[in-house]
């Protein structure tokens, strides 16, 4: 059944299930798999070719889905400055850690955040996940869509501060547990 | 309103933006809630590809990105085979990674890990032929049993006239084949210009050349004509940057002289 989860996910064959099949878990086996193949790709690649460099996954650790704590956020936002890189999962706000990159999925706003460290500043990226159903419905062939959407760059001495990572972890978690109507993609039923 | 929440302490950022063409279905039967396809995949994929392509600009585009998705398609085969998942599916995940790595094109002898990928593809195959065999050579009974034989009308229910088949398959003959090409059919220009939204075109690509001065502006125009207003209002609208500005300014003027020379005697 797991593999099947996979399976309809990567490549979508035809008779898919007829029903939401979204879990906590089937969305970390999906990441699980994902940093599995990132680990074999870096461990594979002859050193010339540069893949080593393209892809350092240093103590890269993904934990069993909990609840992230706005100190574990503080905490992690933290080891991305020292150049150590962790990833935390809850139940409504993932954080993943890979290629020096934190990822953010905020499920009750349908929303990804990806935070990036460039010199001298961080570059906080965000965008839409799932499109609309009717975005969906109405598109012919494939939907094409540009990402991330707004980047915002914060300097490196207001990330340091502590207090603006608390602010932010506080300002995401309050996001991960409020369900915007607008934001997550609904459907009626007719009938 | 994290975003705003962050503006207020940052500045708009111009960043390496990508376009996907993606896929997604909205399906439901006697259900609460559709299924949708996972939002964390697209996450994933988009982390990847964003990060990969700012290190990757100059060797070509997302070759990395796709290598890895090879990769990543085949541990899910070497899963499916593990737990003797059916036929068609494992026949369907042959085919889009033979597709993906069809589309690599040349490049794909420079993957890795291509003996992995090929150990598990052939693997399949062959599963594919053993299951395959095993129909033929153990035909169901029922089939058998349902058979009348008797009642069956040879003559009459063998014969059939096609009339307009019979001048398409007397043209087959006088068919020219054109020898197959495993080649990607669309030759490539590694300097024209990317005709996404996602990307700005950038005015390093011209050559010396006045063929390719041609070639630069057709491009340019195509790409402002298709895409510019796209480009505005992902890069502009929302977060204007000085960055972003002076790359506009930067290419508006380097398209004025290359067309003033191009353009010159024309009406």
């Amino acid at each position: 059944m797991a593999t099947n989860y996979l399976i309809n996910h990567c490549f979508l064959p035809p008779q898919l299930p007829q029903k939401d099949d979204s879990s906590v878990g089937n969305d970390h086996m999906l990441t699980e798999l994902f940093q599995e193949t990132l680990r074999a790709a870096a461990a594979r690649a002859p050193p010339e070719t540069g893949w080593k460099a393209l892809i350092s996954i240093p103590d890269l650790l993904l934990e069993q889905e909990g609840t992230l704590t706005e100190a574990r956020l503080v905490q992690s936002m933290g080891s991305m400055l020292s150049g150590g890189m962790s990833s935390i999962s809850s139940h409504l706000t993932v954080l993943i850690g890979f290629l020096g990159v934190l990822v953010l999925h905020i499920r009750a706003q349908n929303a990804g955040m990806i935070i990036r460290r460039e010199n001298e500043a961080y570059v906080f990226e965000s965008f839409e996940l799932s499109p609309t159903t009717d975005q969906v419905t109405t598109t012919k062939g494939r939907l094409v869509r540009c990402f991330p959407g707004p980047a915002i760059a914060v300097k490196n001495e207001r990330v340091n501060d502590v207090s603006f990572r608390k602010a932010f972890a506080q300002c995401v978690l309050q996001l991960s547990d409020q369900v915007v109507e607008d934001a997550c993609p609904t459907s009626q039923k007719v009938g | 309103m994290l975003t705003g929440f962050l503006r207020s302490v940052g500045q708009p950022h111009d960043v390496t933006r990508i376009q996907k063409h993606t896929r997604d279905e909205v399906l439901w039967h006697n259900a609460l809630a559709p299924w949708r396809r996972s939002p964390r995949w697209l996450l994933l994929r988009v982390a990847l590809q964003t990060s990969l392509k700012k290190k990757d600009e100059d060797q070509g585009r997302s070759t990395h990105y796709k290598m890895f998705m090879v990769l990543l398609f085949t541990n899910v085969l070497d899963r499916a085979m593990r737990e003797s998942i059916s036929g068609e599916l494992l026949f369907i995940i042959t085919a889009k990674i033979s597709r993906r790595m069809l589309k690599l094109g040349s490049s794909a002898d420079k993957m890795p890990w291509l003996d992995v990928v090929k150990l598990s593809m052939h693997a399949a195959r062959n599963e594919l032929l053993k299951r395959w065999n095993d129909v033929q050579n153990t035909p169901h009974k029922k089939i058998y049993e349902n058979l009348d034989l008797q009642s069956l009308r040879q003559a009459s229910d063998t014969h059939l006239q096609f009339r307009a088949l019979c001048k398409y398959l007397e043209k087959i003959d006088r068919r020219l084949l054109n020898a197959s090409d495993d080649r990607p059919s669309l030759p490539t220009y590694e300097d024209s210009i990317l005709q996404e939204a996602s990307t700005l075109p950038t005015a390093c690509a011209i050559h010396t050349d006045a063929g390719s001065y041609n070639l630069w502006l057709l491009d340019l125009e195509a790409w402002v004509n298709d895409h510019l207003q796209t480009w505005i209002s992902l890069n502009l609208v929302h977060t204007p940057s000085t960055t972003t500005c002076r790359n506009l300014a930067t290419l508006m003027s380097v398209y004025f002289e290359v067309a003033k020379k191009v353009y010159r005697d024309d009406p």
